[in-house]
């Protein structure tokens, strides 16, 4: 038997990326015909609402006047942290009448990314369309309560800041306009743009151990043995930085449409 | 909120019917290009934000209300509870003073009681320390008295017997025996002279 | 065969150079955010609420990027 120092791992590399990269598509699990049909990410996204129903509802009602058990301080836990952070935080004052929405975007977010940590699983918000769902509802939200606060025109004209010299005003509020309206797109790509290149990150590094450890059994070849280890460790600390960018994700979407629903209603 | 929401459905069948203008039914398996990417599928989105919508409308109506009674329950009784306790720390403070007052009026009270004893205990002393003096110095009067009378009874008789132990001697000194009556008068004469100036 | 692999190696460099400078800007944001709340610990509320708009400004740029990456 010969001795080799490293066989070839990345011999046949190219097809499993292939596949990999394939996977995060959007591909009909249930097609209607026409065009129209379930995605998988759909699929997942069908599921989530679900158990975030299930979970918030059931959760509710455990919720005691002193609080006991774990599941029903989860609940608890996480709606005193969109009262109070997100809410007095972010909002300030009159932040009562946002908590609903801004629960419900937080919760759904948190168990979707969440769950798309299991392996096997796809998170929603790994597709674009649905962040865009999601930030287009956002994005409708602050607007909304800001036309409602200021008025129409004085909305519209509050989008630059007070306090600027007279012929700088148009330049400034171009500027402002602009970094509004890209607010749509910056929400919805940062959640996307996270999901799916963590998960992609991970689908990588998992077929990189795999090829390394199998050539090192297979050729039993020294040099690629500890390369594989390196591989692993790395897919166990990839898989912990996107266990906490899961959370992150959630709360700094939410927060931020707090913040724009603060900033558009104005300073009192 | 009912209005809110309805706006809100409007938008986005409004944005749903202006993007399907655009002939974005792709088979979903193709890598799109160039601007392409950026527009999203209708196959994911009509169904996110129909999805979102109802369970935002469900949790707002009939999950977070429910929190939210809790957590105002939750400071109302902690606020009755601070407010209970603060009264009863009020109560307890003014009880304390009036006891703390009661304590030292009883105690001034003792106080007196223990003066008034002691000078009435003086007074007592006093009075029979005068009493015994008293007594006394009448006891040493009397004994004066009964001591003077006695003399006096001793005298007397003493000049009784004088006179007879006189005529005696004087009978032996001159060896004649005396008649009783004058000479006896003669030497009483001479003692009670003598008495008299002894006395 | 040959050019799209150029021009995609391309992408992913310029995408590379574009994430410095939104790199460096989200770091002053959260050292401006942190050495604020050090020195005065009451306004941390206040502070996060700014750094996070900031952070999002600066933060656009980098997912422009990332989205031009895409598209050409």
């Amino acid at each position: 038997m010969e001795f080799h120092l490293t066989g070839n791992p990345l011999a046949d590399i190219a097809a499993p990326i292939e596949e990999l990269s394939e996977s995060f598509n959007s591909t009909f699990v249930v097609d209607f015909g026409g065009g129209i049909g379930l995605t998988q990410y759909t699929a997942w996204m069908i599921l989530i609402c679900v158990v975030t129903l299930a979970v918030v509802m059931i959760g509710v009602r455990k919720i005691k006047v002193s609080p006991e058990g774990k599941f029903a301080g989860l609940i608890d836990w996480g709606y005193d942290a969109v009262c109070r952070n997100m809410g007095e935080g972010a909002i300030g004052h009159g932040y009562k009448k946002h908590i609903p929405f801004l629960a419900t975007l937080f919760f759904f977010l948190l168990i979707s990314n969440i769950i798309g940590l299991i392996p096997g699983s796809k998170t929603p918000t790994g597709s674009l369309s649905v962040t865009w769902a999601l930030a287009l509802i956002a994005f409708v939200y602050f607007n909304a309560y800001g036309f409602k606060a200021k008025g129409g025109l004085g909305y519209i004209k509050s989008i630059a800041p007070s306090g600027l010299p007279g012929p700088m005003v148009p330049i400034i509020w171009f500027f402002e306009f602009f970094s509004l309206v890209i607010r749509l797109l910056t929400l919805a790509v940062r959640l996307y743009g996270n999901m799916f290149a963590g998960h992609m990150i991970l689908g990588i590094f998992a077929i990189m151990t795999q090829f390394f450890i199998l050539d090192a059994i297979q050729f039993a070849a020294p040099l690629t043995a500890a390369p594989a280890i390196a591989w692993a460790v790395f897919l166990i600390l990839m898989y912990c930085l996107e266990c906490l960018v899961a959370f992150l994700q959630a709360y700094v979407f939410t927060i931020l449409t707090a913040v724009y629903v603060g900033l558009a209603q104005g300073e009192h | 909120m009912k209005a809110k929401l309805n706006k809100k459905i409007g938008i986005a069948a409004a944005s749903a019917a202006l993007a399907s203008a655009f002939p974005t039914y792709a088979f979903a398996s193709e890598t799109k290009e160039g601007i392409a990417v950026l527009i999203p599928d209708m196959n994911e989105f009509v169904p996110m934000l129909v999805a979102f919508l109802i369970i935002l409308f469900v949790l707002a109506k009939f999950g977070w209300p429910i929190v939210d009674n809790i957590v105002e329950k939750r400071a109302t009784t902690i606020r009755t509870a601070l407010k209970k306790s603060e009264e009863a720390q009020v109560e307890a403070e003014r009880t304390l003073a009036e006891y703390k007052k009661e304590l030292a009026d009883a105690k001034a009270q003792a106080a007196e009681i223990v003066a008034e004893a002691k000078k009435t205990g003086e007074a007592v002393k006093a009075d029979i320390e005068a009493k015994a003096q008293a007594e006394a110095t009448a006891m040493i009067e009397k004994a004066k008295q009964t001591i003077e009378a006695e003399k006096k009874a001793a005298v007397a008789e003493l000049q009784g017997s004088i006179a007879d132990i006189s005529t005696s001697v004087a009978e032996r000194l001159i060896g004649e025996s005396l008649t009783d009556d004058e000479h006896r008068k003669i030497i009483e004469r001479y003692v009670n002279e003598a008495g008299n100036f002894n006395a | 065969m040959e050019t799209t692999f150029i021009i995609a190696a391309l992408k992913c460099v310029g995408y590379g150079l574009g994430t410095i400078g939104p790199g460096i800007g989200l770091g002053l944001c959260g050292y401006g955010l942190c050495v604020g709340s050090a020195r005065q610990p009451e306004l941390a509320g206040k502070l996060f609420t700014n750094a996070l708009i900031f952070g999002a400004l600066a933060e656009a740029l980098a997912l422009i990027g990332f989205v031009l990456t895409f598209i050409f």
